[in-house]
C-alpha cells in the first residue's frame, strides 16, 4: 500500500515523501490527523521572575509557546520544566531554554534581544496537546496529490518527531477513531 | 505595598512616602517609575 519512501534533511525539519495506493478521502483523513490530532509537547505556562527586556510577558510567553519541543509524548499528564536566566547585552535564544527532562528541537530561534541591564528569568511548562486545540501543537505539515492511481505524500515534520514517527501516530489514532465507531454502531444494533 | 522609582536619582520609594504631589522626596524630580511587583507571574503561553 504504501511504496517508494523517501527521506530528505532539510534546515527546518525533515521532508518524508511516499506514494498510497488508496482513496482520496482516505489520504485526506491521515493528512488531517497529521495535523491536528497527533499529541506533542509545547510550553503552556510561564513563570515570570523578572522581565525588564523591550518585549511584553504575553509576548515573550507566546514565542516561547512556538518553539518546537523534540520528543513524543507517551502519556497525556506529561510536563517537562524548562528554566531561563539570562542578563544582557545578548541575544536569548531557544536553546537557553535548560530542562533536565527534554530539550528544543533547534536551538538557534531568536526569542528576544537584551540590552545591558536588562534580564529575563522566567520558568515554563510544556504539556501534551494537539493541534486542534492550538497551532503550536502541530507536528508537521503535510500535503497530498493524486497521480494516476496513487496518491504521492509529503510530510514535513517541524522538529518535534520524525515524520515516519508522526505517519504511524496518525495511523494509530485514526484506527482507534474507526474501531469506537463500529462498537457504537454495534450498541446501536442492540 | 507598591514602590516607585526616580528616574534621576534611581532611589527607590514606597507608595506610603508619597503625598498627593508625585515628586521625588530626594531630588524633586517628578517623574516616577512603578517598579515591578516581587511576585511570579503565571502566563498562558498563547
Amino acid at each position: 500500500m504504501i511504496s517508494d519512501m523517501r527521506k530528505e534533511k532539510t534546515r527546518i525539519g525533515d521532508i518524508l515523501r511516499f506514494k498510497l495506493k488508496g482513496s482520496i478521502p482516505f489520504a485526506n483523513a491521515i493528512r488531517r490527523i497529521m495535523i491536528s490530532e497527533v499529541p506533542t509537547y509545547a510550553i503552556e505556562y510561564v513563570y515570570v521572575y523578572e522581565n525588564t527586556s523591550s518585549m511584553y510577558d504575553e509576548l515573550i510567553a507566546h514565542r516561547l509557546a512556538l518553539i518546537p519541543i523534540r520528543g513524543k509524548p507517551l502519556s497525556e499528564n506529561e510536563v517537562i520544566t524548562f528554566v531561563l536566566d539570562k542578563e544582557g547585552p545578548c541575544t536569548v535564544y531557544s536553546g537557553d531554554l535548560k530542562s533536565e527532562t527534554g530539550e528544543v528541537a533547534f536551538k538557534n530561534i531568536p526569542v528576544v534581544k537584551l540590552k545591558e541591564g536588562q534580564r529575563l528569568k522566567l520558568e515554563c511548562e510544556a504539556v501534551v496537546g494537539i493541534g486542534k486545540v492550538h497551532a503550536k501543537w502541530q507536528p508537521c505539515n503535510s500535503a497530498y496529490r493524486q497521480i494516476e492511481e496513487e496518491v504521492e505524500f509529503l510530510v514535513e515534520s517541524h522538529g518535534n518527531m520524525e515524520p515516519e514517527e508522526i505517519l504511524v501516530s496518525s495511523i494509530e489514532i485514526l484506527k482507534d477513531k474507526a474501531e469506537r465507531v463500529l462498537k457504537e454502531l454495534e450498541t446501536l444494533e442492540e | 505595598m507598591a514602590e516607585y522609582r526616580c528616574l534621576n536619582c534611581g532611589k527607590i520609594i514606597p507608595a506610603s512616602e508619597l503625598n498627593l504631589k508625585a515628586k521625588c522626596p530626594y531630588c524633586s524630580h517628578k517623574i516616577l517609575v512603578k517598579v515591578r511587583p516581587k511576585v511570579v507571574k503565571k502566563v498562558i503561553a498563547r
